[in-house]
């Protein structure tokens, strides 16, 4: 249980710097 | 290894991926830290956002409203003043000196103070001497953070050290305040050494956003014709008495007089009139094309001057230039002269050219009837301009170009130094005053006597530079809650086994460096005295000599903008992360030579024979 829920966390930050990674193109104009 | 340290690294492990390929902007990073560091659990909620309201960033704010109503007020311009006569155009020579003070300064309250009251002074001289401000700034702020080491209540890293070599072992005598004065020096001297050497090439040149470029140079480089600003001084016996008009320079030599300075008077007129008088002694400033100034001062027996003496700070970029406007379809002057309008007179400020579709006038333009459209244009003092600007609509003419400098409160000078000397008073004299309340107050101050407006006050504010080290502060918290800093520290110490003192003394400075980066100064240095003074005790070196490196090397922060320091001048200096890497690589690897070295040769690293 507790493997499971590390790994929902490391999803969860993957998908936040995913992101990221993703619209840097229109991050790039701030 | 826990699972909370496990995802602790992964985090960190993208956050300086994004700090270093700028997925976004190292304050969105600070950001998603606020919101993704309680998400997954590995700090509350409450610690996420303590960063906002922590002694740091709170010392900021105030302090940059401090440095923006000394700027108003025009403190930091007389404080500019000097060391531009001292630095003169060199950009070399500026940097040295303003790193130098900024470095003494910083020895003796918190680095980011001196920093902060330094920029506007710094941006000022920058533009004072056409540089690029990216040149000066990253030098300053390294020093700045480096002048920490000056004495050990020169930043926070050190002022903890005592207490730490006292709870690891009450019979080791103190350090005083001065006894690390002498690696701090080298250090300081090394960091002007190295830019001096290789700042061109570390360092961006950028001059920074569009609105920052010099409006009065690129206004002449379209309107070539006009030529530049020349000063010219009249001979002690030459004749004197001519009036402006009787002498025809604008008719006949198309140069036009912006200012005369009488030998006689302090202040330069820099609204001459026809009938205003040259006499023997006075310097005057032109604006014109070489050869036809050159032919002027030759028929009139007057000397050019190869370089702007007595209008060098009257006519500098930061007190007057010129500006583009056009009359506006209810301007007072549609339908008349300039000088039906006296128009001279009334604002202040001298046309040059009349431009009407393609055509440019340059002569007789005071009797040209104007119409809508007609673009001027003007030269004068940004003070000028701005009051012009400021007149209720319909106004005589519209800018099209971004005014430059500003109203200056010089009235309100003294002021804005008392407070600063109200706050910098209860830092020095109160014991246990936060430097944050100290700060705020001064601020506080300054508003309350009108020497900047509140919304001024919010306005000069960068939330860039407070949401970085807000967002900052809890992922360094993470990182000390977790345990994942004490693991990694026990962890590599354990590795290292029992090396010589100074391999040991190597390890420990480039640890605390890198934990520097990622945590705070202060973390970093709790964290590690005590495992480093251990460490030292095992293999035979002295533990004061391991501590001190600790807190010297906490201050070896530059290869990410996330010391306090260098989250301040990131904006202004237009720097990006890849800067900081580049430029703070060499200046890490420097600081921890030079530090070991001193330390290796002038202090002894061999444990004192009991």
């Amino acid at each position: 249980m507790e493997i499971a829920v590390f790994w929902g966390k490391v999803a969860l930050v993957a998908v936040a710097f995913g992101l990221c990674f993703l619209f840097r193109g229109e991050n790039k104009q701030q | 290894m826990t699972l909370d340290m496990k995802l602790t690294m992964i985090i960190l492990f993208f956050v300086i991926l994004t700090f270093v390929f700028e997925w976004v902007r190292v304050d969105v990073v600070g950001i998603l830290m606020m919101v993704l560091l309680p998400i997954t659990g590995l700090i509350t909620g409450a610690q996420a956002f303590s960063g906002l309201s922590s002694n740091a960033v709170c010392s900021i704010i105030a302090v940059i409203i401090i440095g923006a109503g000394l700027d108003k007020t025009g403190v930091m311009n007389r404080l500019a003043g000097p060391i531009v006569q001292l630095g003169g155009a060199s950009e070399k020579r500026i940097t040295i000196l303003i790193s130098g003070t900024v470095g003494v300064i910083s020895s003796m309250m918190q680095n980011i103070g001196a920093a902060a009251l330094f920029l506007p002074a710094t941006q000022r001289i920058a533009k004072r001497i056409g540089a690029p401000i990216s040149q000066i700034l990253m030098p300053m702020g390294f020093c700045a953070i480096i002048g920490g080491t000056l004495t050990l209540v020169g930043a926070s890293p050190t002022i903890l050290l005592n207490d730490l070599i006292q709870q690891f072992d009450p019979n080791l005598e103190r350090l005083g305040l001065f006894t690390q004065t002498p690696i701090g020096v080298c250090l300081l001297l090394s960091a002007i050494v190295y830019f001096v050497i290789f700042g061109k090439w570390l360092l961006p040149s950028s001059e920074g956003t569009a609105a920052e470029t010099d409006i009065t140079t690129s206004l002449l480089d379209t309107y070539q014709a006009v030529g530049r600003v020349y000063e010219l001084r009249v001979p002690d016996n030459s004749v004197s008495g001519k009036t402006l008009s009787d002498l025809a320079v604008r008719s006949h030599y198309l140069v036009t007089v912006i200012g005369i300075s009488h030998s006689r008077q302090d202040d330069p007129n820099l609204l001459p009139r026809s009938n205003d008088v040259i006499s023997a002694g006075d310097h005057i400033a032109v604006l014109g094309r070489e050869e036809n100034t050159r032919k002027m001062a030759e028929e009139f027996g007057w000397t050019l001057m190869d370089d702007m003496k007595t209008f060098a700070d009257t006519l500098s970029r930061t007190n007057a230039g010129m500006c583009e406007a056009t009359i506006s379809p209810r301007s007072e002057l549609v339908g008349r002269t300039l000088d039906e309008t006296d128009f001279k007179g009334k604002y202040d400020v001298i046309p040059i050219t009349v431009a009407r579709g393609s055509r440019v006038y340059h002569a007789g333009i005071a009797h040209i009837k104007l119409q809508m459209g007609d673009t001027l244009l003007l030269q004068g003092p940004w003070a000028h301009f701005h009051r012009l600007n400021d007149l209720p609509q319909p106004r005589a003419v519209s800018f099209l170009t971004p005014l430059e400098g500003e109203i200056m409160r010089h009235h309100k000078a003294a002021l804005a130094v008392f407070w600063l000397a109200v706050a910098l008073a209860q830092v020095i004299l109160i014991k246990d005053m936060p430097l944050s309340v100290a700060l705020m107050s001064g601020a506080l101050g300054m508003i309350v006597t009108g020497v900047l407006s509140i919304d001024e006050a919010y306005h000069s504010v960068d939330w860039m530079t407070v949401f970085l080290l807000a967002g900052l502060i809890p992922l360094g918290l993470a990182f000390k809650e977790t345990g994942t800093a004490a693991y990694l520290a026990n962890g590599i110490l354990a590795i290292v086994g029992t090396p010589a003192p100074i391999v040991l003394l190597i390890i420990i400075g480039v640890l605390t460096s890198f934990f520097t980066l990622v945590t705070s100064n202060v973390g970093a240095t709790v964290l590690l005295v005590p495992i480093s003074m251990s460490m030292a005790v095992k293999v035979g070196a002295d533990p004061r000599m391991a501590a001190l490196v600790v807190g010297l090397s906490a201050s070896n922060t530059f290869v990410l903008p996330t010391h306090q320091v260098n989250a301040l001048i990131m904006r202004p200096g237009q720097y990006r992360t890849a800067d900081y890497a580049r430029a703070g690589a060499g200046m890490t690897l420097i600081f921890l030579a030079v530090e070991l070295t001193v330390i290796y040769f002038f202090y002894g690293i061999s444990a004192p024979a009991p």
